[in-house]
């Protein structure tokens, strides 16, 4: 399971070539690459959660 | 195997494109927007030093060899060859120094490091993959920036009809 955290890491960096393709400032482009990598997160952890859910339960 | 023949094939295409790329492209924003093309796509970040964005292709330097060397670092220090996984061997050529690198450390085969938990090496192959796929997306934003740059300067996308018209 320890390969799940190489997860953040190359989300965020991937997040992060992405915003500083839109824009020019630092702090914006790193609050914007932050707030995605959360809301993938949690559209996966979300996903996650009910195919678990489903296959336990259905 | 062919390390020599594949680096020399590597060279011989970029000199190509570099020679069709001055004979066709004769306007000087459009040369400079594919050498800027071209630059990114050998080394990540030197498109946009040559659009005049160095601080930009500094940081996009930088990420990206960390990435890469992260990943090679998981990896025991081998590329991925085309036996590993094909999918990401062709990723690697999203940039030409991470293709430079393969074609000289993919062959042999990677292996998992003893020192560190096999399922880590598999996350090492996926981050030289990723440092080479997102190069891709920053020669998209080379020729972005270009085309602002052309449109500020002023300079018609089609020079030619300009010329006509006058």
């Amino acid at each position: 399971m320890t390969y799940l955290l190489f997860y953040v890491p190359i989300t965020f960096v991937v997040m992060l070539v992405l915003e500083a393709c839109k824009r020019d400032d630092p702090r914006q482009i790193a609050r914007r690459a932050a707030v995605n990598l959360g809301m993938l997160t949690g559209v996966l952890v979300v996903g996650s959660v009910l195919v678990f859910l489903i296959n336990k339960y259905l | 195997m062919k390390r020599p023949l594949i680096l020399a094939a590597g060279l011989v295409v970029l000199a190509l494109i570099a020679v069709i790329d001055v004979l066709v492209y004769r306007s000087g924003w459009r040369r400079r927007r594919a050498m800027a093309f071209l630059l990114a796509w050998v080394c990540p970040g030197a498109g946009h030093a040559l659009m005049g964005k160095w601080r930009k292709g500094l940081f996009f330097f930088a990420i990206l060899v960390v990435t890469y060397v992260f990943g090679l670092w998981l990896s025991g220090w081998r590329t991925i060859s085309f036996d590993d996984n094909p999918f990401y061997h062709v990723g690697q050529y999203g940039s030409g120094l991470t293709a430079l690198l393969g074609a000289w450390l993919g062959d042999p085969k990677a292996f998992p490091r003893d020192d560190l938990p096999k399922s880590w090496f598999d996350p090492g192959l996926l981050y030289v993959c990723v440092a080479g796929l997102l190069n891709v997306v920053i020669m998209l934003s080379v020729l972005d920036i270009a085309s602002a740059s052309e449109k500020q300067a002023g300079e018609s996308p089609a020079p030619q009809a300009q010329e006509g018209k006058a």
